[in-house]
């Protein structure tokens, strides 16, 4: 209904009274005419809705039916054209504006960046600059593929990236890439040492010689298997060993008591700093710009100004605001104390698996020790004649 | 009394449109030029296959049809558009009638 609603404001409509004993027969005769009415209402008496085209054919109708015709409201775009005509800088502005947009819808202004966890988006951004991508560009100087390509090979933990152009923003998405630490070189010959301490559970060897077993204590660094096999025959050889250890391992550490959590509460005070930003041109709209809170939350939001989705355009409104706080230290109890650092140890034990948690609470000291299952595997390479 | 058994007993006269219809099974309003009231909630009436408005108030239409009249009673009525074919009334509907 709505587009039927903006199809009729264009082309302009006119609301009609019929003053008559009998407008049942203008009706029946605009029908017969296919004279198109709607919105008729009766109170004393009938308005009706027209389009212009057919109010010009009721003149033979209102005589036929003995019906006074007046006009009460003229409504759409051609009235509004025919009432504004005489003002030329009205008309000026309305085509400058609409030829301002026109042109302004061949540029980008806006580069959004998906996908980036690891990547910081400034060196994304300042990539993308170097590679054309920039507010201000016209849209078909950006040649994507290129731009894929520069920036595949300058950041290599790039997986995939595709940059669409999608209205007045330039879309880029992208997959990060997840690095391992470099492995050992598989051709060079090596041992295995004990990453940390522990006692052995389970010792796979794949290659190399095995110099212990399971159930025996390690200590942090001491080698587990040998990568110099000596033979009767053969004489001696250098192998690239390899296999799992799998021990288990006791990590321990201690903290001061009584620990304290910072706790922040909002007084209440607040200000704010609103900006307008044309391009890089930046309006301030505040006077007083310094922020004399001790502590403080800054939040800040900005606001592009668009023309439905696709339509960015290179106007901006930057909210900032800063909420003044108190910050006030607060003894944690014992049990909070224990479950911080367990939060803490957790994060940093991220990678084994943990098997038990125990804590100790002696002369103000916490000692937490956390009992775990762990590859202790860690490859060195090791210096040999060579033949 | 009589009569009136005398005419419920009595076959409905077909014409030949309508026994070619029954034929073939073909739904009624699209080959006849049956009126076909559609009836919203209770604002909203649309009429199909009118012939033309007989009486306009703000508390009752009446449309001529091919065969009857159809009275829609009610309060507020508006048409809200009118063709040479249908007709859309809105408002608060009390009754639709054949008369």
């Amino acid at each position: 209904m709505l587009l039927i609603k903006l199809f009729n404001l264009f082309k302009g409509y006119v609301v009609i009274l019929v003053k008559g004993t009998f407008p049942e027969r203008f009706l029946n005769l605009c029908t017969r005419r296919k004279i198109f009415l709607w919105n008729i209402k009766r109170e004393e008496n009938m308005t009706a809705n027209i389009s212009i085209q057919d109010f010009k054919r009721l003149k033979e109708i209102s005589k036929k039916s003995f019906c006074r015709i007046h006009i009460i409201k003229k409504v759409g775009l051609p009235f509004f054209i025919y009432k504004h005509k005489k003002r030329k800088a009205m008309v000026i502005g309305i085509v400058g504006i609409a030829v301002v947009l026109y042109i302004m819808s061949y540029f980008v202004w806006a580069v959004q960046i998906i996908g980036n966890t690891n990547i910081s988006y400034d060196l994304l951004e300042q990539e993308l600059y170097n590679a054309g991508v920039k507010s201000g560009v016209l849209r078909k100087n950006i040649d994507t593929y290129s731009v894929r390509n520069k920036l595949m090979i300058n950041i290599p933990e790039l997986s995939w990236m595709s940059v669409n152009i999608k209205g007045t923003t330039a879309v880029v998405e992208i997959k990060e890439r997840n690095i391992l630490p470099p492995a050992f070189p598989k051709d060079q010959p090596c041992s295995i040492v004990a990453k940390t301490g522990g006692v052995i559970e389970v010792a796979n060897v794949v290659e190399g010689e095995r110099l212990i077993s399971p159930g025996d204590v390690v200590q942090k660094g001491q080698i587990l298997v040998s990568g110099v096999l000596e033979g009767d025959l053969a004489g001696i050889r250098y192998v690239h060993s390899d296999g799992d250890i799998v021990a288990t391992t006791w990590h321990e550490k201690t903290f001061d008591l009584p620990m304290y959590k910072e706790v922040k509460n909002y007084t209440g005070k607040e200000k704010s700093k609103h900006s307008l930003k044309i391009l890089d041109f930046c309006v301030k709209l505040y006077i007083d710009g310094e922020v004399s809170y001790e502590n403080y939350e800054r939040k800040t939001f900005e606001k592009r100004l668009s023309l439905g989705n696709g339509f960015v355009l290179p106007l901006s409104f930057n909210y900032d605001k800063y909420f003044e706080q108190t910050v006030s230290k607060i003894k944690m109890t014992e049990k909070e104390a224990v479950e911080e650092t367990y939060k803490l140890m957790d994060n940093e034990l991220k990678e084994t698996k943990i098997i038990n948690r125990q804590y100790e609470i002696k002369n103000n000291k916490l000692k937490v020790i956390y009992t775990c299952r762990e590859n202790i595997v860690e490859k060195v390479g090791f210096e040999f004649d060579s033949y | 009394m009589t009569k009136g058994m005398k005419t419920l007993k009595e076959k409905p006269v077909k014409n030949f449109k309508e026994r070619l219809n029954n034929i073939f099974d073909m739904p009624t309003d699209v080959i006849l030029d049956v009126p076909k009231v559609t009836v919203t909630s209770d604002n909203n009436v649309v009429i199909e296959n009118f012939g033309g408005i007989l009486e306009y108030s703000q508390n009752l239409i009446k449309v001529k049809t091919k065969s009857k009249i159809i009275g829609v009673s009610g309060n507020r009525l508006v048409i809200c558009l009118i063709t040479d074919n249908d007709i859309i009334i809105e408002g608060i509907i009390e009754s639709v009638r054949w008369e």
